[in-house]
């Protein structure tokens, strides 16, 4: 009886240790995407026009959300992204702030409980130089 | 006809006497040939001598350039003249009244060699009358010519013919193109980045062509210098090749929106100016030259010939400043407090 009981629980432990690896899988992506796009954003995003002009370089808004949107959709978790992505500017640093939704494996079949969670994301760049 | 005829005789005698002295004094001088209504001036350094016969009278060596005379330093002609030879011929001031309109010399058929000495001229003035004398040999001149200098214009024909090449490289050497003053977006001064492109540009007040004539004797000559292109070699090195614009560039407008002004005279920089990894400079700044190319074409005056010399060229040397952007990322860092240190 000990040995059902104690396989029953190992299996239910193994599920939870399962559908918290995908969690943090997400989470782990949802991050390198979001340093991804807010590194390229700092990189490619610099505000050309006002550089030119001879004023201080500063990323451009409408430049880094172009960046991020492309590096976004270009991702594997792009089908998972909930919200955003959300890309705050300022000066030289750019913001990028998303949420992935990581659906659980296992705990779905318990009735009543959740079948996922939200994840979020946020990497700020600075383009220094 | 009454009266003594004794004294009528000689009366008419002395008359015929008195008419055979004043023609032997104004025969040679009429006896001279008018003129003719178109005989071309001779031209000489001095000036025009205008004869009844130009053969009579040649000064076109020059005055200097004569024989030297037997009377003394005067003018002398080698010349022959009517009636013979005239070599050591001598000149003398001719005094002239115009009395009715006629012209009356004073001017005798005759002279000795010490009047000769005491009037001859040794330069003429313009307008004067003088009279040319030729030796007889026996210590006497004879009247041989009655002529008007008239100036004239110098002698081209000795001059040498300066070709037109060589004129031409005189008129270039008037013109002073100027050095290229270059601007570039963003300044210079500032510095700019490595990815974007770099405008570059002169200025266009100095994008026009300069012309100088110039001129030796008869060939006149007008220069032209055209700019033509800008070398641009913004010092990167790593074997980049310098930009070359066909024309001035177009300057960045400030009030323009990025996409929608354009340049063909840009360059994209690949390294940093602080990046001495591949030193191919000094200090932190790339020493870059912007230099205007001018063509030099000419043409003759009276557009009989054309060509062109070997292009000039200005340059400015400037230096720039080259940054490149690092992006840091900061990990769940808010925005504004992400810190590259």
């Amino acid at each position: 009886m000990l040995i059902p009981a104690g396989f029953l629980v190992v299996l239910i432990l193994a599920s939870i240790a399962i559908d918290m690896s995908i969690v943090q899988l997400r989470q782990r992506q949802a991050f390198d995407v979001a340093s991804a796009a807010a590194n390229d954003a700092a990189g490619a995003g610099g505000d050309v026009v006002r550089k030119q002009g001879g004023d201080d370089f500063r990323i451009s808004q409408d430049r880094a959300s172009r960046v991020v949107r492309q590096v976004v959709a270009a991702s594997d978790i792009a089908p998972l992204v909930t919200d955003g992505p959300e890309v705050t500017v300022s000066g030289r640093q750019v913001e990028v702030e998303l949420s992935v939704r990581a659906s659980y494996i296992f705990a779905k079949a318990i009735p009543g409980a959740p079948d996922g969670l939200t994840v979020h994301a946020r990497a700020t760049a600075l383009a220094a130089g | 006809m009454g009266g003594n005829p004794r004294l009528w005789i000689l009366t008419t005698l002395a008359a015929a006497l008195a008419l055979v002295v004043v023609g032997l004094q104004v025969v040679p001088v009429l006896a001279a040939p008018p003129p003719p209504p178109n005989a071309a001036p001779v031209g000489n350094r001095l000036g025009l001598v205008s004869s009844p016969d130009d053969s009579t009278v040649n000064l076109r060596a020059g005055i200097t350039d004569l024989e030297p005379g037997t009377g003394g330093g005067g003018p002398t002609s080698t010349a022959g003249g009517e009636g013979g030879p005239c070599a050591g011929a001598a000149f003398v001031s001719g005094k002239v009244a115009i009395p009715d309109g006629n012209v009356g010399l004073g001017l005798p058929a005759s002279l000795s060699d010490a009047d000769v000495a005491a009037g001859r001229v040794s330069s003429f003035t313009p307008n004067g009358y003088y009279a040319r004398y030729c030796p007889n040999g026996d210590g006497t001149w004879r009247l041989d010519r009655v002529f008007q200098f008239a100036p004239g214009p110098d002698a081209q024909a000795a001059a040498p013919v300066v070709p037109a090449d060589v004129v031409a490289r005189l008129a270039v050497g008037q013109i002073r193109p100027p050095t290229p003053r270059p601007a570039t977006a963003p300044r210079i001064g500032l510095s700019t980045i490595v990815g974007i492109s770099t405008w570059m540009w002169v200025d266009t007040t100095q994008w026009r062509p300069i012309t100088r004539t110039a001129s030796v004797g008869p060939v006149g000559v007008t220069a032209t210098v055209t700019p033509a292109t800008v070398t641009w070699d913004m010092g990167e090195g790593h074997g980049k090749q310098p930009a070359v614009c066909d024309g001035p560039g177009r300057m960045y407008q400030l009030d323009v929106p990025d996409d929608l002004q354009h340049t063909d005279c840009a360059y994209v920089f690949q390294w940093a100016s602080t990046d001495h990894r591949h030193d191919d400079h000094v200090g932190d700044s790339y020493h870059a030259t912007a230099t205007i190319t001018w063509t030099v074409a000419w043409r003759t005056v009276d557009g009989s010939q054309t060509g062109s010399l070997a292009d000039l060229h200005t340059t400015t040397p400037f230096d720039i400043r080259v940054n490149e952007i690092q992006p840091v990322v900061c990990y769940d860092t808010p925005v504004g407090q992400c810190d590259a240190g």
